[in-house]
């Protein structure tokens, strides 16, 4: 499935609307459709906040076998590195704690894989998470 | 799903639905007004984000700085999942 959503926050509630025609198209248990609620939500903001590209932004889910992948692709956007969201010390104490960059470690903790990919004005964001056997 | 934000009669708010991040203003907006320990309850809700994780945060650091905390009661499994891998459950008050 995919589809095109406006560059803004207020696009969540047709972005999670959509979640939710693959969820139930594909029969996706509540855990793994918390994942891909989340996962889809985190990237968005990112994109909508960092990424800055000039056009809506592509948003593809794909079931292949038990392997769920999501993809989302911006166009026209400023050069942009994945790896530059800062780690999160999820030890550190609580007057440590700064709320930055703790969406994509969600993320990143809860997908089997997240790799962002640049070229020449293209930013596509992929994570893949294996399913349980459907 | 919808959210929905409740303060009891008791101080107690009751947050239900799905906490993303659309509803984070209006969510700020209650818990701004909080100045004392306040219990929050889960029991309802379904879904929440890094948007109202931040939120929760920026409010315990803020009441801790006075000697009050947030305790967050009635948490569904995949809620408290998502503060295992946060590593929020050890700086919330979890019952």
């Amino acid at each position: 499935m995919r589809r095109k959503f406006r560059r803004d926050i207020g696009a969540l509630d047709g972005l999670f609307s959509f979640a939710e025609e693959f969820e139930t198209e594909n029969g996706l248990d509540d855990s793994e459709s918390y994942f891909l609620d989340l996962t889809l939500e985190e990237l968005f903001t990112n994109l909508v906040r960092h990424a800055r590209g000039s056009d809506d932004i592509d948003v593809e889910i794909e079931l292949d076998g038990d392997l769920m992948t999501i993809r989302l692709t911006d166009r026209e956007t400023k050069p942009f590195d994945g790896n530059s969201f800062r780690e999160i010390d999820t030890k550190a104490p609580l007057m440590e704690r700064e709320p930055g960059g703790l969406g994509i470690h969600l993320v990143k903790m809860m997908a089997d894989s997240l790799e962002y990919d640049y070229d020449d004005g293209t930013l596509v964001i992929m994570a893949t998470k294996r399913l349980e056997e459907r | 799903m919808t959210f929905d934000i409740s303060v009891g009669g008791d101080g107690t708010i009751r947050l239900a639905g799905r906490l993303d991040s659309n509803q984070v203003d209006m969510t700020r907006t209650v818990l701004e007004k909080v100045k004392t320990n306040v219990t929050v309850d889960f029991a309802e809700l379904r879904y929440i984000s890094s948007a109202g994780l931040g939120l929760l945060l920026g409010t315990q650091k803020r009441l801790i700085d006075t000697g009050h905390k947030i305790e967050i009661v009635n948490m569904t499994p995949h809620i408290r999942d998502i503060f295992t891998i946060a590593g929020f459950d050890f700086i919330f008050d979890i019952k």
